[in-house]
């Protein structure tokens, strides 16, 4: 029986690496037996697996079936962060399940958790290099949006209750140690065989921006919103404006160790708040407590008015020569390809 | 002349009152018998002056100031000198003063106010910002504010109080009165003035609020790039250091107080102050220290990137205009 696996978060906490394996090893994939959708973009990928999710459907996920059942594959696989969170509704697991079984499919959910520190931190990185929050780390670790962010029992909770659904969680270490897309793989059921015939390099978990870096994306995010340009621009053109800024971030050497937001005091907040949760998800996934210890680091965020005078003279300067390139010449800030930023949580 | 009586400061709020009120009110104290001297004047009409020269006891001022005394003919006289508080410390130019003061007077009377130190730290660390001395945060300036002596009492006015040629009064902050200012400094002399508040309402310079720290801050390390070898301590800057306090204040920085202090760091600053203070109370006053330390008070620190869309717009135009300005000052040099 085909397996329908689905890769659904928790959002970037594989860094985003397992899709960019996936995507760069597409042939070799289905020669060992697995197909992936149509589209070579994450937002492709995500409206092909909403369509499975959202009773209304989807001509791309109606297409997916459809080829699995011509190739026989053993495994159609689509990965998409976005799916957890329609996957929290009891309602729409439900309906996942009915059209696999319809098409002759048994459903598999795989998600990669990660122990809250280290990811929220990781997270928050890549919101605010994203366009997607401004906020202060202390906002955005302790308001998550939705609520169910940062807790696996409530992201994960309905698909564990639901049957006809297999929920298979693979901890941070594993994408560490394997990589995004071996790990996801390997959960998804492909055979050690299968896995050991795929190319040996895959793409590295990044680590989180530089706390300079963030703080003036922070500080380009409220200029743009400022000047309209979140009107005026759509994402895609924004992003490259961010993308440059991070780029002269590295030629210019802002920052020598990434980001870390957490002072002492939030931090133990936090491993309070989640600790009891993580036991009872690791004990319905794993049968033990959660194994992975808590990420540590030294406070390391950037207070604009302390940075080197000269290092803040070229923060200020470079936002505003991109604010001025992009007023003067915004057909030049585009990417060839399709946006895909998630949809932004605090961005309305 | 019966008394002299010199207000040292010891509040930046209390000496801002003082001497905005002295160009108005000298003329109701001499009325009432009290020469506030023309000798050794710094300062302004507008802005309020002090007798800041006189601190230095080798200074022609001192010359001046005998000549007008002695055709004054006053029965007592008021000198408002900040620069005395440190002073006191120096074994060689203290002596030189009090000397210079009892060859004056019968009796001289050393006043300061005296007030609990967060309120102190707090406001140094606002003048130093809106000076652009410094760009770091006020916890980060914390262990070297509170290793030196500056804030503490017993340190500092010992010498005035152990000094048997001066009598020292310490005027405790909570009791004074900012708006009638020179009257509280001489009732707490035993002085019998009766009137001594300008008939116009004095106006103190404004102090900058939150996001005006946040602003200079940025301000303070910005200048310093763009404008090579600025020295913050170079008194040309006095009067672009006001022009954009003054801009501050327009833009509505100063009308919220900025209170840098949280819990812990100020629970930790009372520790090096605790015992001194109650040292000197006992000494000074005779009673316990009674000062209330506003370790209640929340903190009303903002962060410049945590400030809204339009804030961060404004904050940023003032630091590349303000810069832009000092530059154009230093090139006109």
């Amino acid at each position: 029986m085909t397996r329908l696996v689905l890769h659904a978060g928790a959002e970037l906490a594989d860094g985003g690496t397992a899709q960019q394996d996936l995507m760069a090893w597409r042939a070799d994939l289905e020669r060992l037996g697995v197909v992936l959708p149509g589209g070579e973009t994450p937002t492709a990928w995500r409206e092909t697996g909403l369509g499975l999710i959202k009773p209304k459907g989807s001509a791309a996920a109606t297409e997916l079936l459809a080829r699995a059942e011509e190739s026989g594959a053993e495994i159609v696989l689509i990965s998409s962060d976005a799916l957890s969170d329609a996957l929290t509704s009891p309602q729409e697991v439900s309906a996942l399940v009915e059209r696999a079984s319809a098409a002759g499919l048994e459903v598999r959910v795989v998600v990669v958790v990660r122990e809250q520190i280290g990811y929220i931190n990781s997270l928050y990185c890549r919101r605010v290099l994203g366009l997607e929050t401004a906020r202060s780390f202390l906002e955005f670790a302790t308001t998550s949006v939705p609520a169910h962010r940062f807790d696996y029992v409530a992201a994960f909770g309905a698909l564990a209750d639901t049957p006809g659904v297999e929920l298979v969680a693979v901890g941070y270490p594993a994408v560490l140690a394997t990589g995004g897309g071996r790990a996801v793989l390997e959960a998804a059921g492909l055979s050690p065989d299968a896995l050991a015939a795929l190319p040996a390099e895959g793409t590295a978990v990044p680590e989180p921006a530089g706390p300079v870096l963030v703080g003036a994306v922070r500080l380009l995010h409220k200029r743009l919103r400022r000047q309209g340009g979140f009107n005026e621009h759509g994402k895609p053109r924004l992003r490259v404006v961010a993308d440059q800024l991070a780029a002269h971030a590295v030629s210019a050497g802002w920052d020598s160790e990434p980001f870390w937001g957490w002072d002492p005091g939030l931090r133990r907040r936090i491993e309070e708040e989640y600790k009891p949760t993580d036991d009872i998800f690791a004990q319905f996934v794993w049968g033990t407590d959660w194994p992975e210890p808590w990420s540590a680091g030294k406070p390391n965020r950037a207070d604009l008015a302390d940075l080197r005078p000269p290092v803040l003279r070229d923060v200020f300067e470079t936002i505003q020569r991109l604010l001025n390139d992009l007023e003067k010449h915004p057909a030049r800030m585009s990417y060839d390809e399709d946006d895909h930023l998630a949809d932004a949580d605090d961005n309305a | 002349m019966q008394r002299v009586v010199v207000f040292i400061g010891g509040s930046r709020d209390a000496l801002a009152a003082v001497q905005a009120s002295l160009p108005s009110a000298a003329k109701v104290l001499a009325g009432s018998g009290v020469l506030v001297p023309r000798a050794g004047r710094t300062g302004s009409k507008a802005a309020g002056f002090s007798h800041q020269s006189l601190a230095v006891p080798t200074e022609p001022a001192w010359g001046d100031l005998y000549a007008e005394v002695e055709t004054a003919g006053s029965q007592s006289m008021l000198l408002v000198i900040p620069g005395m508080m440190r002073l006191g410390r120096s074994d060689s130019r203290r002596p030189q003063i009090v000397k210079r003061l009892t060859s004056l007077a019968d009796e001289v009377l050393v006043v300061s106010v005296v007030g609990d130190q967060l309120t102190a730290i707090n406001d140094a660390y606002l003048g130093q910002v809106s000076t652009w001395r410094t760009s770091k945060r006020l916890e980060a300036l914390l262990p070297r504010l509170l290793e030196s002596d500056i804030f503490d009492h017993e340190a500092m006015l010992r010498p005035w109080y152990d000094d048997p040629d001066v009598t020292y009064v310490g005027l405790p902050l909570v009791d004074f009165d900012l708006a009638d200012p020179l009257l509280a400094v001489l009732r707490a002399t035993g002085s019998e003035v009766t009137r001594a508040r300008p008939a116009s309402e004095v106006t103190v310079p404004p102090k900058l609020g939150p996001v005006g720290v946040e602003a200079n801050r940025l301000l303070a390390t910005y200048v310093r790039a763009q404008v090579t070898g600025f020295d913050p301590a170079d008194p040309r800057n006095v009067p672009l250091s006001r022009a954009a306090l003054n801009r501050a204040d327009k833009l509505g920085w100063c009308a919220e107080p900025f209170w840098g202090w949280t819990r812990r760091p100020a629970e930790r600053a009372l520790t090096r102050f605790d015992a001194s203070n109650r040292r000197f109370a006992q000494r000074v006053w005779g009673t316990a220290w009674t000062q209330p330390y506003p370790l209640e008070r929340p903190s009303t620190r903002v962060e410049f990137l945590d400030l809204d869309v339009a804030a961060v717009d404004q904050v940023q135009r003032y630091v590349v205009g303000m810069t832009g300005r000092i530059k154009r000052e230093r090139k006109k040099r």
